[in-house]
């Protein structure tokens, strides 16, 4: 059974279509990468796998590890182990993220029916943590995000990540923003968390990324669908030649998979 | 049959003399005087309609709905062990000045610092015919016209009388416990309290509003008069959380010196009706007044803050932060007023009032009033209300937290602005678990 199932997945949002169609499959222990131009629609699946709540989903299924995940409340699909890294993470003020991340942690411990951390445990597991993205441990005394620099706020997705160990991780742009040192910060972070028993969806706009971070499976999403997937050789041929040639493929009729 | 406020004004000054009668007070001291100058005033204002400007949104006599009589001077009341556990703040040590029906209860009190303040309660000043006690009440600015401080001043009985000398900081706050407790009948008790703070002073001060009864038949009304010399600083914190569904009329007069700081802090969360009054006058140079508060309220609570910051005079600053967070059928009042006198040139004054509602029975009337008859200002005001921030709500789910929990972090976010303002830290701490009691935040 696949991690993730989509199956022709379109969804719009206030009347318009922005997904038409989509398919995908994320298998247990697999990286995939999504690339597509601005407004294709990457986003817009990142949020619905999240949970969240404005977009119509009108046709087609989500899967995860075969239960129907679209039925489930965001918090759910958390608790469930489906992480979302936000392109544009919020600044929330007057919310601690320590105060935060032990509410977190706390409430998928006691989804699994664990007992919730006492309070020397919970700072070790977050020590440990702010370590791999080299974040300093003052951030925890902060308003959560509020004040970050653009590069504090994608590593603090990472860091969050990293505590919540999920079984799958949709990563928005996380690159975007990042100077090379924390580019590599980030991509040692997943590194460090990936393993046989989960997956990674990296939305990206650079091939950069994938020099770090090695997809199994590049796609591309156009307009609301996946209209060409391949290797990671594919983000090379992207990096070097844009989208005009996979339009124009496409409206030669070619083949959608190499 | 139905009672309105105008039968409850009737009765009032009807049974003004046989309330005189069991005060026993001497037919020569000036107070008998002062007493029936007041409750001629409220008896040609008598109580407040719609169509008052500043009663717009508080159609106080729907409140008025039994026939208040002014307490008995027998009716001292003992507090029991519960009662007590109400007026406890964890950790705080402070001058206590305990307070039960509007009587001042010696055993209950305990002053820590003797030697700072002088202390009197206002039964026996009144007695004594205290020339400071009767210059206070003949010196009531009013400036509001408001029937309720004449209401007070015509049937106070007791209440506390402090006087700070200059030079001296306190180490400790002056708590002043205000406990009302249940008895027979529909009563009215009017509690005045009367503070004077000399030059160069610091000092706290904690009024504590404990209704026990908790229900409507019971009204407090408090008149607060707290006068500031020059190079001060003066800390004033209002807790109205044990009022249950009892009603609650407290006018604030402040007047501030030169170079004199004052702040109060209001923090309301209680009450069928809670009206606060807030009457500052800047009238030192280079004065301030800081005016933070915070409403959260839910059920059928009605709290109404009006605010008043006169800038008496040029380089004087002033700030206002309130909050509201109004749930279930609530209704919340802001009026706050800005006033710059003529020639107070280079006033600063800033106001700001944010809102919560949480539920689509919950109403919020806010009212900023800016009267500046001088050119060379400062003055920026804004009041908002909306919900929850969705962006805000769905971050927090997707980190597994459900949405009630996700909306109380939040709402908690919201309404700490103002708890982080307390500088006392055991009250700070109350506080929180307060807010946190109420929006069921677990550690
Ligand atoms: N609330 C909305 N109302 C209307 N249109 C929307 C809304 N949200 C998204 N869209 C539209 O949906 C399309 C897809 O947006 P989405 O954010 O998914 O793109 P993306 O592929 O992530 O782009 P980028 O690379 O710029 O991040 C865009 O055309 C966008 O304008
Ligand atoms: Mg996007």
């Amino acid at each position: 059974m696949a991690l993730l199932e989509i199956n022709n997945l379109h969804a719009s949002i206030d009347g318009n279509e922005i997904l038409k169609g989509i398919n995908l499959k994320v298998e247990k222990g697999e990286i995939h990468a999504i690339m597509g131009p601005n407004g294709s629609g990457k986003s817009t699946l990142a949020s619905i796998i999240a949970g969240r709540e404005e977009y119509e989903v009108t046709k087609g299924s989500v899967l995860f590890e075969g239960k129907d995940l679209l039925d489930l409340a965001p918090e759910e699909r958390a608790r469930e182990g489906v992480f979302l890294a936000f392109q544009y993470p919020v600044e929330i003020p007057g919310v601690s993220t320590a105060n935060f991340i032990k509410a977190s942690v706390n409430e998928i411990r006691k989804h699994r029916g664990e007992e919730p951390l006492d309070a020397a445990s919970m700072m070790r597991l977050m020590k440990e943590k702010l370590a791999l993205v080299e974040m300093d441990k003052s951030f925890l005394s902060r308003s959560v995000n509020e004040g970050f620099s653009g590069g504090e706020k994608k590593r603090n997705e990472i860091f969050q990540m990293a505590v919540m160990q999920p079984k799958l991780a949709v990563l928005d742009e996380t690159d975007s923003g990042l100077d090379i040192d924390a580019l590599k910060i980030v991509a040692n972070g997943v590194n460090k968390l990936h393993n046989e028993e989960n997956a990674f969806l990296v939305i990206t706009h650079y091939q950069r990324l994938l020099d770090y971070i090695v997809p199994d499976k590049v796609h591309v999403l156009l307009n609301g669908r996946i209209v060409k997937s391949g290797g990671k050789e594919l983000a090379l041929d992207l990096e070097a030649r844009g989208y005009d040639w996979i339009k124009e493929e496409l409206e030669a009729g070619a083949p959608q998979n190499s | 049959m139905m009672i309105t406020a105008n039968d409850v004004k009737s009765k009032l000054i009807e049974n003004f003399n046989v309330f005189e009668l069991n005060l026993q007070e001497d037919e020569s001291n000036p107070i008998a005087e002062i007493r029936k100058e007041a409750l001629k005033k409220f008896a040609a204002m008598g109580f407040p309609t719609r169509r008052h400007e500043e009663w717009k949104y508080t159609p106080v006599s729907k409140f008025l709905k039994y026939d208040f009589e002014p307490r008995t001077f027998t009716d001292h009341g003992a507090p029991d062990e519960e009662d007590l556990a109400d007026a406890g703040i964890p950790g705080l040590r402070a001058n206590v000045l305990f307070f039960v029906n509007g009587h001042y209860q010696a055993a209950r009190s305990k002053i820590l610092e003797e030697d700072k303040f002088e202390f009197r309660d206002i039964a026996s000043a009144i007695n004594d015919e205290d020339p400071y006690l009767l210059s206070r009440l003949n010196s009531v600015i009013d400036r509001e016209k408001d029937p309720f401080i004449w209401l007070n001043q015509a049937y106070m009985r007791d209440g506390a009388m402090i006087r700070i000398k200059d030079h001296v900081k306190l180490q400790y706050p002056i708590y002043l416990v205000n406990m009302e407790l249940p008895s027979k009948g529909n009563y009215l008790d009017n509690v005045r309290h009367l503070i004077r703070v000399g030059d160069h002073c610091e000092a706290s001060i904690i009024s504590n509003y404990i209704n026990r009864s908790g229900e409507d038949r019971n009204l407090g009304n408090y008149f607060i008069q707290l006068e500031i010399g020059d190079h001060s600083h003066v800390d004033f914190y209002t807790l109205q959380y044990e009022l249950g569904k009892g009603l609650h009329i407290g006018n604030h007069e402040v007047q501030v010196g030169t170079k004199s700081t004052f702040s109060t802090f209001f923090f309301s969360s209680d009450g069928r009706l809670v009206r606060n009054v807030s009457n500052i006058i800047l009238r030192g140079e280079h004065s301030e007044g800081h005016m933070y508060g915070l409403y959260s309220l839910d059920g059928n609570d009605h709290c109404d803050n009006r605010t008043v910051i006169d800038h008496a005079v040029p380089n004087s600053f002033s700030n206002e932060l309130y909050k509201g967070i109004l749930d279930e059928n609530s209704v919340g009042v802001f009026n706050g007023k800005i006033m710059v006198r003529p020639g107070a040139q280079k006033t600063n004054a800033y106001q700001h009032n944010p809102n919560i509602i949480l539920s689509r029975g919950a109403t919020l009337h806010a009212k900023p009033q800016l009267e500046i008859f001088a050119d060379d200002v400062k003055c920026t005001h804004g009041a908002t209300s909306g919900q929850l921030d969705e962006e805000h709500l769905f971050y927090l789910r997707s980190r597994g937290l459900d949405a009630a929990n996700a909306k109380a972090l939040l709402t908690y976010a919201f309404a700490y602005e103002v708890v982080e303002k307390v500088k006392i830290p055991a009250l700070r701490e109350f506080l929180e678990k307060r807010i946190q009691g109420k929006l069921l935040i677990h550690d």
